[in-house]
């Protein structure tokens, strides 16, 4: 049967709405600041920014202060919003061969062009706790940036720097641009039926959670799959975004965009008998400083294209991308919580005569005996 | 560096300051309220170059006129103050306003200290790179 709905309840859910707010503010501490959300936990914000899929720091960390921290709260939160506000531009492509860089590596080869920087990581540290943040005061804040205004002086970066899939292209390694659609889709606007269109399997792939992402990774990688990956690329850094306006004969800049960029190479393409084998690739860009996110990304990226006649979960397009949207697992994860007396009591229902006809035949059975 | 990049990227407090001078000298009609609105933003795969959806982008737009000519503002965020300064000045310079010396100065001049803070944060950055060596045997 069909959800029954209920009703009622509407001053005990005010209320419980207003403990919530009692539960995030019982501690007496000094509430916290949007702002200091926005600067200090960064990669909070960019994470309910890019599972939200609103590039909008400001309004992320309100989210995330009003969700007591809880990303997939504050990033449903981001995405409501988002439905309130009128869609006016689409932007030119964005070009991350012009991304003014924060970060540049590559795991797979040790000399690149540009140099590998490591940028903001803790790739190499040890996570330990470290307890002097306990005593962190705005002082000693002060003189950590002031020293580390002396210290750089004098070093530079590159302007900008070459992608090192366009060398691999260059010499022929990299196997050729599937042919397929092309085509610029908006899953946002048009339900879309399977297999995707490659534009909607990228941008729903960019909205998608962290967690559920890295674990179908996870699996391809541990073995449920045959991608064998390198990360060719991984680069962090803030991109300009244009639109076209009417008004204006030039594109107009309207401000940049901090994204993260993964380029995944696999192992040789699957190869047919006859061809060359080469090298494949597979795509992550999301919002924000969210290296795990476009990693895996470009794991199921290409894990997605197999071609192999068994497919694992991470390589079966309708599985991945119909469970990597937080929101929509959230809620419907989360909506068991509402009442569904009338369905269970039909269960209960059901489950009791199948009990009795149970019993009665095996009164029959007996009988016959 | 780009005017808008500058407007972005410069002291709310200068440009809110050049804003008021120019409005208290000049009329500047407000054709269109600061609102904020989305720009869905287009990217490129580097696998098979297909032009494909990131995400949306919030941003605050604004017009405003001033004898005559129009000035737009397009920020990031929800930044009414950022968007009408950028339309005034932008406005301003293009309309050539009795004060358009003074506003190149201040975009100048703070265009010069962005530059500066871009200059330190690659420094900051450009100290991190590294050459991994590989261990023998």
């Amino acid at each position: 049967m069909g959800y029954v709905a209920v009703t009622g309840g509407t001053a005990a859910i005010l209320r419980a709405d207003e403990l919530v707010h009692y539960y995030r503010v019982r501690g007496g501490s000094t509430p916290l600041e949007v702002r200091q959300i926005r600067d200090q936990q960064r990669l909070a914000v960019d994470k309910v920014m890019g599972e939200g899929s609103l590039y909008a720091p400001t309004i992320a960390a309100l989210a995330l202060k009003q969700a007591e921290g809880d990303s997939i709260e504050a990033s449903f939160i981001l995405r409501a919003y988002r439905a309130t506000q009128p869609r006016r531009y689409a932007s030119l492509a964005i070009d991350c061969c012009r991304m003014q860089v924060i970060r540049r590596i590559s795991g797979a080869f040790q000399d690149i062009p540009g140099g590998q920087i490591l940028g903001p990581t803790r790739d190499y540290t040890q996570r330990l706790v470290d307890f002097s943040l306990l005593e962190e005061r705005e002082s000693i804040v002060r003189e950590f940036l002031d020293r580390a205004r002396i210290e750089t002086a004098g070093k530079a970066l590159p302007d900008s720097f070459p992608k090192i899939v366009s060398l691999l292209r260059r010499e022929g390694l990299l196997e050729d641009p599937e042919e397929g659609d092309r085509t610029l889709r908006d899953i946002t606007r048009e339900s879309l039926g399977f297999p995707y269109p490659r534009s909607a399997k990228l941008q729903s792939l960019a909205r998608g959670e962290t967690g559920a992402m890295m674990a179908l990774a996870y699996s391809s990688i541990r073995g449920y799959g045959d991608i064998h990956p390198y990360l060719g690329e991984l680069r962090v850094g803030y991109v300009p975004m244009y639109i076209r306006h009417p008004a204006r004969p030039e594109p107009v800049y309207v401000g940049k965009v901090l994204v993260t960029e993964a380029e995944i190479i696999a192992q040789y393409a699957e190869g047919e008998k006859g061809t060359v084998p080469k090298l494949s690739l597979g795509y992550g860009l999301c919002f924000g400083h969210n290296e795990l996110k476009a990693i895996s990304m470009g794991i199921l990226d290409r894990a997605m294209r197999s071609k192999s006649a068994c497919k694992a979960p991470a390589e079966d397009e309708e599985f991945v991308l119909y469970h990597i949207d937080g929101i929509e697992a959230s809620g419907f994860v989360a909506h068991w919580k509402l009442p569904h007396y009338v369905t269970f009591q039909s269960t209960l229902d059901r489950l009791r005569r199948s009990q009795a006809l149970k019993e009665e035949s095996k009164d029959a059975e007996s009988q016959g005996d | 560096m780009d005017f808008r990049e500058i407007i972005a990227e410069g002291e709310l407090g200068v440009w809110l300051e050049a804003a008021q001078a120019i409005a208290d000298n000049h009329e500047v009609r407000v054709l269109k309220q600061p609102e904020t609105c989305i720009v869905m933003l287009q990217a490129t795969d580097s696998v098979g170059f297909t032009p494909f959806y990131l995400g949306e982008v919030l941003i605050t737009e604004a017009v405003v006129e001033i004898n005559g000519t129009a000035g737009y503002g397009f920020v990031l965020e929800d930044d009414p103050q950022r968007a009408l300064c950028m339309a005034v000045l932008e406005a301003a310079l293009a309309a050539g306003v009795s004060e358009t010396e003074t506003v190149r100065r201040l975009v100048a001049e703070e265009a010069g200290r962005i530059a500066e803070r871009q200059r330190m944060e690659n420094g900051l950055v450009a100290a991190t790179r590294v050459e991994f060596a590989i261990m023998e045997g």
